[in-house]
């Protein structure tokens, strides 16, 4: 049967996909005619609603569809076959997917995600099915020769950890999975939870069988509420199939999951502080060892991922390890999903094999810098516990170690990129306000001393810095780096110190010349046209709102500082930089 | 065990131990502030980091455990770098003086401080200070955030009342939306303060805090009874519902636990924290509730010593000279009472009329003296020490007390209707006849003067006035009693003073005078002055004076002070007379009957020292168990009232000598032993590793 996909996730029902999808569906029953609509998540791609007309299996893709379109595009293309061109998706979207190798985000935007039918087709719950006729020692054998390291950020091998689970003693295990997306701006977990839930059931249930636990917990943000939604019929879904709950697939094995929701704080992310609060305890990370896989959630051995390290078990399970560490890169297999954002033309979510470039990724599926004049100064890496890669460093390939070399994290996948109008000293700054409102407090590094690094920060933003105050930020930073009790805090002055490593100019530039390259920091910017970068253009007129800049065609504009109010709008306006 | 090297030095270890418990073993110093031998480590103030070869980083030594051929290092000049920016970093979040006495400041002074950016001053905070709570003050600006406070309380007494609020830097303890202490569940135990290292927490100290000694302090009842009965103990083993076993403990402390559960003036009470959040436990009514139901349980582990072959003569069987006849015949010697009265009892038979303690309470109680084989003899007065020396004995107790009664030496009282207080109590007491009819008047206002008061309308007075020179408020005598008189039907006419007793016939007239309070004396009350002009005459058919006791040891070749008190020792109750001793009101003059058993106690003591025995009195009469220190949630503790005792109604009491006060069920009894705060299991936690102290040059 002709089919219509309506990409449902978050993205697509802010933008009126459900209006959308609804009015097919109105309009095909109007029309009788033979089209089944699917709902499916989102793609990774933000081209507000996209859908997909397929008729005999050929695929026409809409972008930017609004209800109202909907009727044109059932009379013309539905019924006529005449594909609406000005609906359709342009190059962008094409190339977006074009220099991609999804395998873990393969059903999203494809598949129905509360229809479990759907997942089955795609070879569904294969896996589970083949791992019952395992070893549990053969898969972890399997696990580990595929090379699969945690895709939450630290990078530990998959398959070791569940055999450090299945080895420990323990009456009862546990499987968890950390769905606590918490780096502002990722949002892979999400999409794949959205677009395709059973994959992450399905990778939970092999790893409990795996380590032989029989109960499971989901921790996930209470702001995905679609997420939630999902995997809740998922989960329902699976139990009447039987491939979740007792006897699963009448192996004799039972496992079930239970969800379990976070209020959203940064720190439940990391794996101690999880558990704390699954337990219901305040959420605050504890000391290791003891390692959760000898005690972790209620001091029994327990096993955690985070959610696209599952959606990839699948696939090696059934694919087996040769096939997943074929893809990739040194010590780094398969691939990896980054949250594209920034000054770049395509942002959204890329899944790329490990061991591709930094610039090919920008190049590829990011489709190059947002605008051509104002040229891409670095890629920030790993979140607010990452650190930002200098365009020198593009051709380094994105695998665990070369990424930690430079300073920078893999982190679950945040890839933001700045250009020349981005102040490196801002960028810490804010940074370290990130990691300061998400400290728990618990430590003495990480709560007074990122505070302290803050303010210091703020202090040079603000043009009063002084030398003292780089090398404070320096010893801070080393000894937060050292000394903090978890991965928040040992991570978090990463933003400073390869700041400082590749940008010290920038620093200096505030502290010894008053000045904000970047013109970011207003107090550093004196509001004076530069006549040798200006183009006459006037677009700083046009944006100034209180008539602060006089200008006139062919001419240098003219900026009267009295009536200023340095809400830096011409800046933002200025396609030279020539407001200094 | 397990053999590591720390610094250098080869030590063992249990398995399962910490690097830090295993240094601290071995007198190595690690710096901390968040780890307590008490708690589960946290790893939160991260100054315990150490180096281990083969591990990575700088782990922290309260959470690593140690492991055979460890190589630690605990003070390496980059773990002194890193130590001195964590305290710059704790100092920095610091906005006030560090209190010298507290463990922050000494690790302060330990670790020393990198001041890495200059002329940093740590900003205000403006966190505000709780000091109108009951017990103890919270200065959140001296919190650093150790947790200690917050675990003390969950983990190990499980109460839970404070916790950590917000997170980050804008961190603070605190309590469930900031109520009070109170309606947090808080059960004043003050682990918590007694945990804290940075002086945020702080007990409320008492005016007289500096003359005591820790204990003295944090167990104020114990200290507060002169016999330093084990309060907290046996009031816990009535919470418990072991009735037996909380009598065992006040029984090893003095043979009298039904006779000052009914009239001992509880000074325990007075001290008692809680105090200080409602109501004082009602330790006495506690005391009495467990004699009343004195099952002879407590006998099973009474030792009663080899005889030692002395002797010892105990002159005046009060409470001092029973209490000391009982503990040194428990340590095996031989022990006669002679007493003068018919009946024993002194001050407690003759002094305490039967509504307040049944004479056969008392009697059954001195029972159990004589049964251990103390010798009792009664109407025998003894008036020298030589003449019981040259009967055999090997030492003397003097224990007659103050029997002799105050007159006020004023015109006429030589009249046959003015009585001595002491005297006609004592008459009442032991059935002789005493005529208490019509309108009498009682002057003073102790407790005897109360007594007689109430004794007189029970034995069919008309009216009964007592006459006192100053206010209600200065009154010596026990508030609840004047009450109880009060509600009788006595009269009180304060501030006025007999001046002379008219011979006149009929009536008995007494002429008496106003006064006014002037400023205060010696004893810190306001002197009463009389009023010029103000006399009147009082009619009445008897006066009797309340006004106090003196001491009779003439004869006794002991040295007397100017008030006729037998003179002992600081230390040892000794008199001038070798093998003579003195004690109760004989040596303090009129006091209270936990004094005098005390008296008695410190008698037994010096005795059996005197006689070549150890001095150790004390018997252990109950098992020697811990309090769980995990005391849990209760709500509304901290609001719940003193158990009130239940009296017989006013019909009932007069005339006759009906017991006055009832006994509290067992229900209350268990509910007001549950109202105790256990003070006493803040001695049991324990104490932090601190920097070895600086060895003075």
């Amino acid at each position: 049967m002709d089919k219509i996909l309506v990409c449902v996730g978050t993205s697509g029902v802010s933008a009126g996909a459900e209006k959308v999808a609804d009015n097919f569906e109105k309009s095909i029953k109007e029309n009788k005619l033979d089209f089944r609509l699917v709902r499916v998540g989102d793609r990774g791609l933000f081209r507000d609603v996209l859908v997909d007309v397929i008729i005999d299996d050929k695929r026409i893709t809409y972008e930017f569809v609004k209800p109202e379109d909907v009727k044109q595009i059932v009379s013309e293309h539905l019924i006529q076959n005449n594909p609406v061109e000005k609906l359709l998706a342009g190059e962008d979207y094409t190339n977006f997917f074009k220099s991609q190798e999804r395998i873990v985000l393969k059903n999203c935007g494809e598949i129905d995600p509360e229809d479990i039918e759907e997942y089955i087709k795609t070879d569904g719950y294969k896996a589970l099915e083949k791992a019952f006729k395992l070893k549990a020692e053969k898969i972890i054998e399997e696990m580990k020769n595929s090379g699969l390291r945690g895709r939450g950020g630290a990078g530990f091998s998959t398959g070791l950890k569940w055999q450090f689970a299945r080895d420990a003693k323990g009456d009862e295990k546990y499987v968890i999975c950390n769905a606590d997306e918490g780096d502002p701006g990722a949002f892979m977990d999400r999409s794949i939870l959205e677009g395709d839930p059973h994959a992450v059931i399905e990778g939970m249930t092999i790893a409990a069988y795996a380590i032989g636990a029989t109960h499971g917990y989901i921790y996930c943000r209470a702001e995905y509420p679609l997420a939630l939604k999902r995997l809740d019929i998922a989960m329902k879904q699976a139990r009447k199939k039987g491939f979740l709950g007792e006897n699963i697939l009448k192996s004799g094995f039972d496992f079930d999951i239970i969800i379990k929701e976070g209020a959203g704080a940064f720190v439940c992310g990391e794996e101690t502080a999880l558990m704390a609060s699954i337990e219901g305890r305040r959420g605050m990370p504890n000391p290791r060892p003891p390692f959760p896989a000898q005690k972790g959630l209620w001091e029994k051995p327990s096993n955690i991922n985070n959610v696209e390290t599952y959606a990839n078990v699948r696939n090696i399970i059934l694919k087996g390890a040769d096939w997943f560490s074929s893809i990739g890169y040194k010590k780094s297999k398969g691939t990896k999903v980054f949250a594209l954002a920034g000054k770049i033309k395509n942002t959204g979510l890329v899944e790329v094999p490990m061991g591709t470039k930094i610039r090919d990724i920008l190049d590829g599926p990011g489709g190059g810098v947002l605008d051509k004049k104002i040229p891409i100064k670095a890629v920030q890496l790993g979140g607010p516990s990452g650190g930002c890669v200098p365009e020198k460093l593009f051709d380094t390939p994105i695998d665990y170690e070369s990424i930690t070399e430079t300073g920078a994290i893999m982190g679950s996948g945040g890839m933001v990129v700045m250009d020349q109008k981005t102040c490196m000293v801002d960028v810490a700054r804010y940074f370290l306000s990130f990691t300061v409102a998400e400290s728990c407090g618990k430590c003495v590094p990480c709560r007074i001393g990122l505070k302290r690094m803050y303010e210091i920060l703020e202090t040079i933003t603000e043009g009063k810095g002084t030398k003292e105050h780089l090398d404070f930020l320096s010893e801070m930073s080393d000894t937060i780096k050292k000394t903090a009790l978890c991965g928040l805090g040992n991570t978090a002055p990463n933003p400073v110190l390869t700041t400082m490593k590749y940008y010290l100019d920038e620093y200096e530039a505030h502290i010894k010349d008053n000045q904000c390259p970047a013109t970011v920091c207003t107090n550093l910017i004196k509001f004076e046209i530069n006549e040798d970068k200006c183009v006459k253009c006037g677009q700083c007129f046009k944006a100034c709102p209180v008539n602060a800049i006089e200008w006139k065609k062919k001419e240098y504009p003219i900026l009267h500082k009295d009536k200023c109010i340095k809400c830096k709008s011409c800046i933002s306006a200025c396609k030279f930089m020539a407001i200094e | 065990m397990i053999e590591l090297t720390i610094d250098g030095k080869k030590i063992k270890a249990k398995e399962g131990q910490t690097v830090l418990e295993a240094a601290t073993d071995n007198k190595i110093y690690i710096p901390n502030l968040c780890y307590h031998p008490n708690l589960k480590p946290i790893a939160a103030c991260r100054l315990c980091i150490v180096e281990i070869e083969k591990m990575r980083g700088f782990p922290t030594s309260c959470t690593t455990k140690v492991s055979d051929g460890m190589i630690v290092k605990t003070n390496t000049t980059e773990l002194q770098k890193l130590r001195k920016n964590l305290i710059w970093l704790i100092l920095s979040n610091y906005p006030k003086e560090i209190p010298t006495s507290s463990d922050l400041k000494k690790v302060v002074d330990y670790v020393g401080v990198n001041d890495i950016l200059k002329n940093y001053t740590p900003k205000e905070t403006n966190l505000p200070i709780y000091s109108d709570e009951p017990l103890f003050t919270r200065d959140l600006d001296k919190c650093i955030l150790c947790g200690r406070c917050v675990r003390m309380c969950q983990e190990v007494r499980g109460v839970g009342a404070i916790g950590l609020i917000n997170r980050g830097i804008d961190t603070f303890v605190g309590t469930t939306k900031d109520s009070e202490l109170k309606d947090s569940g808080c059960k004043f135990c003050r682990a918590c303060v007694e945990v804290c290292p940075s002086g945020a927490l702080t007990d409320k100290e008492k005016e007289d805090a500096e003359e005591k000694n820790r204990e003295e302090k944090l167990i104020p009842c114990k200290h507060g009874c002169p016999a330093h009965t084990d309060i907290p103990r046996y009031v816990r083993y009535i919470a418990e519902g072991r009735h037996s076993d909380s009598l065992a403990v006040i029984r090893s402390k003095f043979p009298f636990p039904y006779s000052l559960g009914l009239v001992c003036n509880h000074p325990c009470e007075e001290e008692c924290s809680r105090t200080e959040i409602n109501e004082a436990i009602s330790i006495r009514e506690l005391k009495r509730f467990v004699a009343e139901r004195d099952d002879g349980s407590w006998k099973k582990k009474l030792k009663i010593s080899k005889p030692t072959g002395k002797k010892v003569a105990i002159v005046g069987a009060g409470p001092s000279g029973l209490t000391a006849a009982w503990f040194l015949r428990l340590k095996g010697h031989d022990i006669t009472v002679f007493e003068m009265l018919p009946k024993p009892g002194g001050m407690l038979k003759a002094g305490i009329p039967d509504y307040r303690l049944p004479p056969e309470s008392l009697e059954s109680e001195i029972k159990e003296i004589t049964n251990i084989g103390v010798k009792l003899k009664c109407n025998k007065k003894i008036n020298s020490a030589d003449e019981l020396f040259k009967d055999g004995f090997d030492a003397v107790y003097l224990a007659m007390g103050a029997p002799k009664g105050f007159s006020m030496g004023i015109e006429g009282e030589d009249d046959p209707r003015v009585l001595d207080g002491i005297e006609t109590l004592r008459k009442i007491n032991f059935g002789e006849d005493v005529k208490l009819k019509g309108d009498l008047g009682v002057v003073g206002g102790g407790n005897v003067a109360i007594d007689i008061a109430r004794c007189s309308l029970r034995k069919g007075a008309k009216s009964v006035k007592i006459i006192y020179r100053r206010t209600h408020e200065e009154m010596p005598a026990y508030a609840h009693e004047v009450e109880d008189a009060l509600d009788e039907g006595v009269e009180l006419m304060l501030l006025t003073n007999p001046t002379r007793i008219l011979k006149d016939k009929g009536k008995l007239k007494v002429e008496c005078i106003k006064m006014e309070l002037g400023k205060p004396d010696s004893s810190g009350r306001r002197r009463p002055v009389p009023i010029e002009g103000s006399e009147f005459i009082l009619e009445l058919d008897k006066l009797i004076f309340g006004i106090g006791q003196s001491c009779d040891a003439e004869g006794f070749g002991v040295e007397l002070n100017k008030r006729g008190r037998v003179i002992v020792g600081e230390e040892v109750q000794e008199t001038s007379q070798k093998g003579v001793f003195a004690g109760g009101d004989l040596v303090t003059g009129p006091q209270t009957v936990i004094w005098a058993v005390q008296g008695g106690r410190l008698a037994a003591i010096s005795i059996d020292k005197y006689l070549g025995g150890d001095g150790e009195i004390d018997q252990i009469l109950y098992p020697e168990d811990e309090a769980d220190p995990y005391i849990g949630r209760d709500e509304g503790f901290a609001d719940r009232p003193r158990a009130e005792v239940t009296k017989i109604p006013l019909k009932q009491r007069t005339p006759g000598f009906k017991q006055v006060e009832l006994c509290l069920c067992e229900d209350d009894a268990v509910k007001e032993a549950q109202r105790c705060l256990k003070c006493q299991l803040r001695l049991k936690i324990k104490k932090t590793p601190l920097p070895p102290e600086k060895k003075k040059k």
